[in-house]
């Protein structure tokens, strides 16, 4: 369970930061999926618990999607130009990330609980509610200042999305140390 | 958690309720083709130095966000035979900025999904005898080869020459409200016959002209005196709707006299003008909406 939280905190921390040498991304944020990816496969495995399976099917499909744009990055294709089609993008894969996170806090809360660890369970559904509140804002926020160019509402998205990234990454970290001394 | 799977759901669904409205909002409003203001205007041409030309005539358009497509050309109807060179900077601008650059000016101001673009017209009419020139209708041409047809109102290209020496023109001010004042000194009895212009019926319920104290319709027999000052008060009203406010007028109309010798002299009125400065994205939705664009 350690090294399982342990991946995805660093998951989370390369699809937040990226780290460039001049224009090379080192570590694009496929990259940082694909650890999350391995992270809740570890969960899985170690609980067997279907939440964790589905949050790592939806990490698999931002992966992918990630591989995608960088593709079509690279050939100079740059989806933002076309208006629709990348608030549909930009807005769906934003949620499929939200349930991600929220599937992955859910099995937490549920082999939480099996394990009768009530306080961790609970702080977890706290994390659920938390994130899920501040995420619907952000992901509102952003699609409706992508249509109508709202400078004001796109620093707000900008803000939430970052925070709660921040936010995952340390309840991340602090289900990782429950498993700390294994 | 059964609280949070409430929040789950209903947040999911109001997120893909919002989607689904910004989605139709676009594709529903989206324009078939850039719209272009509209223009009733008279523009003075001068001689610089040995060929008539108007610079930096703007003309402002608005198109969908996205639209890359740049004019390269443009042909007037009427007057195929003027020169006509575009640019979407000023021409004569050598200014050097770290934070714009060209393709930043043409990809236009953002307001919601539509892009509001200038360009720069420099006219140039290789003819000596030019009489005033009527625009209305202007082919674009685009960089992807695609051509536009375009109403843009009216637009009257005249060259001043006409000489008089009744009416000095002394000074004139005008005013942000729309408002201005000319004044001239009358050198001989003059006798007003009337105010022309080709525009004046398309703006006379948004002006009001007085000359010598008199509405300019009632100034037909008003008899001035030499030695006297002349004052010709103007003023363009508030536009009314929002068409109009996003229209750009420019009305330099002649004053026609009789001086004693019984010769006709015109001097022509400045200063008549709406042009719009400021726009917003709500204005910008109402307008498309007005001219039944969207």
């Amino acid at each position: 369970m350690y090294e399982g939280y342990n991946k995805v905190f660093w998951g989370i921390f390369f699809i937040t930061f990226h780290i460039n040498l001049g224009p090379v991304t080192i570590l694009p944020a496929f990259v940082g999926y694909l650890i999350i990816s391995k992270g809740i496969n570890i969960l899985y495995e170690e609980t067997e618990i279907d939440t964790f399976k589905k949050a790592q099917l939806l990490a698999n499909i931002l992966a992918a999607r990630s591989i995608i744009i960088g593709v079509m990055e690279l050939f100079s294709f740059n989806i933002s130009d076309l208006l629709i089609l990348n608030t549909l993008i930009v807005t769906v894969f934003s949620t499929v990330e939200m349930i991600m996170f929220y599937k992955l806090i859910e099995g937490s809360v549920e082999y939480f609980t099996s394990l009768n660890l009530e306080k961790a369970a609970h702080r977890n559904m706290g994390a659920a509610r938390f994130y899920t509140i501040a995420s619907i804002i952000g992901i509102i926020s952003m699609n409706l200042s992508l249509v109508f160019h709202i400078g004001r509402l796109s620093v707000l998205a900008l803000f939430i999305l970052i925070i709660l990234r921040i936010y995952l990454m340390v309840a991340a970290r602090r289900n990782r140390n429950i498993f700390a001394a294994e | 958690m059964e609280l949070n799977k409430k929040i789950f759901s209903y947040g999911i669904f109001f997120i893909f309720l919002i989607l689904a409205f910004t989605v139709v909002f676009t594709l529903v409003n989206r324009l078939d083709e850039p719209v272009f203001l509209n223009m009733y205007m008279e523009e003075n041409i001068y001689k610089n130095p040995d060929i008539y030309s108007l610079d930096n005539f703007q003309l402002k358009y608005i198109t969908n966000i996205g639209d890359k497509r740049r004019i390269i050309d443009v042909y007037f109807k009427e007057a195929p035979d003027l020169q006509v060179d575009v640019s979407y900077n000023p021409f004569g601008f050598t200014g050097f900025s770290f934070f714009h650059n060209n393709s930043d000016i043409e990809l236009g101001d953002r307001y919601w999904i539509y892009s509001l673009k200038t360009i720069y017209l420099n006219i140039f009419i290789d003819d000596e005898e030019f009489e005033d020139i009527e625009i209305n209708e202007a082919v674009f041409k685009f960089d992807d080869g695609s051509t536009l047809d375009v109403n843009l109102g009216r637009i009257i290209f005249y060259k001043d020459d006409n000489i008089q020496e009744d009416l000095e023109h002394l000074g004139s001010s005008s005013s942000s409200d729309g408002s201005s004042r000319s004044f001239y000194n009358i050198k001989k009895d003059i006798r007003l016959i009337n105010l022309d212009s080709p525009i004046l019926e398309k703006v006379k319920d948004k002006i009001a002209i007085t000359i010598a104290g008199y509405d300019y319709s009632q100034i037909e027999g008003v008899l001035l005196e030499a030695n006297r000052r002349l004052y010709v008060n103007t003023i363009f009203k508030e536009p009314g709707d929002i068409v109009e406010k996003y229209t750009y007028y420019s009305v330099h109309p002649k004053l026609y006299y009789e001086n004693s010798e019984g010769e006709t002299f015109n001097v022509r009125i400045y200063n008549i003008h709406h042009y719009p400065f400021k726009f917003t994205a709500r204005e910008i939705y109402d307008y498309l909406k007005s001219r039944g664009e969207i």
